[in-house]
């Protein structure tokens, strides 16, 4: 297939129009017409340029440039092909090799040892990165080996670095001691739901608990006699009541983004990120995309999105609102192991000059077990027997 | 756009077409050029004759059956 070539010809006049007539008349095609002061620039098909310059003898045409693909085609140089293609070799190569092998651990013998077996396994500084599959057999390699010291073991890829991340296997001692406990109530609250593995439950669901008072008992009694004691163990949900106090700032700034966007580059270190050209845009918040790694260092490409703050005040009931949303996290954060918040009020809302005071009152559904240990006096015991 | 509608003049066989758009018109099919200036445009096209009046004109695109004008377009006219 004959590719058509397109070539750009430029041409001083006063009257544009009079020179495309004249095109015209002589039947020459002209595919994009550009006009600067007076100059006009022509896109032309190369075999139609000695026509022009036979035909229309009363204006100077200069060449400018190929269009396309052979514009392409010239400006690609033997030089500048073998740059592009060294570019494409040293990026490659770079992001396949490993600066660095990290192994984690806080004994210094494991961390030799298993040093030392990647090693054996060439997995070490100034090395090409192994794919996925040898690293798998590597790493059951590494472990049938040291059956007995090694319970797991995790090679991770960040960058140039090799991670390894290690357990070690310990070696359980049997203790002949044996501890005895029971499962007191760390709060107050009404037992929602009760369940033990060990041990004898002592109250039901629907019962008030004090703090302190023996949930489930390690004491196996028969006929109102300790046959055994264990340690018992096991959860018990109950109904937990709490109070607690917000105090939100009526004034907001709200952030919003503008729709006007900055593209712009970054590079990661160690001691930080970094932007490469100065931001244009002056409030702005940053999506990065990595574009590959150096050594220790991180090339990003960022888009800069400009955004807009504009403050705002609540009035009582959107404040309320987000203010019971921040008592919500709050109590959260403090009470991890609770189930479900099952009863939520605003107890008293007040709007002050500058802040919203929220008081909250929550009936939480939580675990209050809490295992606590006790001794018995094996000599009496045995007295008395 | 332009692909489809030569696609459809290729196969419906049309004699002409004129589009118009904001600041720009398209004429398939014209037979000659008799004026070509900043603010005026005649064409000839197969059953009558087409005035264009405007501001700025300048032709973006030439070939023997096509046109690409650019401009203001002000006052557009046939006569049989």
């Amino acid at each position: 297939m004959k590719i058509e070539r397109f070539i750009y010809i430029k041409c001083k006049v006063r009257n544009k129009n009079r020179i495309l007539l004249k095109l015209y008349k002589n039947r020459i095609n002209v595919y994009d017409i550009l006009t600067k002061e007076n100059e006009i620039y022509l896109k032309v098909r190369k075999e139609d340029y000695d026509k022009i310059k036979e035909q229309i003898v009363t204006a100077k045409f200069y060449y400018v440039s190929e269009s396309g693909f052979f514009r392409f085609k010239k400006m690609l140089t033997p030089i500048k092909i073998f740059a592009i293609l060294a570019f494409l070799f040293l990026t490659n190569f770079f992001n396949n090799i490993i600066v660095k092998v990290n192994v984690i651990h806080s004994s210094k013998e494991i961390r030799e040892l298993v040093t030392k077996s990647l090693e054996a396994e060439n997995i070490h500084v100034w090395t090409l990165k192994k794919d996925y599959h040898t690293l798998q057999t590597i790493k059951e390699k590494i472990l049938n080996t040291y059956k007995d010291r090694l319970e797991w073991i995790e090679i991770e890829n960040v960058g140039m670095t090799y991670i390894v991340r290690i357990e070690e296997r310990i070696q359980k001692q049997f203790k002949n001691e044996e501890k005895f406990c029971h499962v007191i109530a760390e709060k107050s609250g009404i037992i929602e739901g009760i369940t033990s593995n060990k041990g004898e439950i002592l109250v039901h669901e629907g019962q008030y608990v004090a703090e302190g008072d023996i949930l489930i008992t390690g004491e196996i009694k028969y006929n109102e006699e300790v046959k055994k004691n264990v340690c018992a163990n096991g959860i018990a949900f109950a109904e937990v009541w709490y109070q607690t106090h917000v105090s939100l700032p009526i004034q907001y700034t709200k952030k919003e983004r503008t729709g006007k966007k900055r593209w712009n580059l970054s590079f990661e270190s160690e001691s930080g990120k970094y932007k490469i050209f100065k931001s244009r845009l002056s409030t702005y918040e940053t999506e990065s995309k990595i574009l590959f790694h150096f050594f220790n260092f991180a090339f990003y490409m960022d888009i800069e999105y400009e955004t807009l703050e504009t403050n705002h005040q609540y009035d009582l009931e959107t404040g309320t609102e987000k203010a019971l949303e921040l008592a919500n996290e709050k109590i959260k954060m403090q009470f991890s192991e609770f189930e479900k918040i099952k009863v939520q009020k605003v107890l008293k809302n007040t709007l002050n000059d500058s802040t919203i005071e929220l008081e909250v009152f929550y009936s939480i559904i939580e675990n209050i077990a809490k295992i606590e240990e006790y001794s018995i006096n094996t000599e009496i015991e045995e007295e008395d027997s | 756009m332009h692909l489809y509608k030569t696609m459809k003049n290729f196969l419906m066989d049309f004699e002409y077409y004129i589009d118009i758009y904001e600041e720009k018109i398209h004429i398939f099919n014209y037979i000659d050029i008799e004026k070509l200036t900043e603010d005026e445009i005649i064409l000839t096209m197969p059953k009558f004759t087409l005035f264009l009046k405007g501001e700025n004109f300048a032709v973006k695109r030439l070939e023997k059956r096509e046109i690409l004008i650019e401009g203001t377009i002000l006052d557009l006219r046939f006569t049989r």
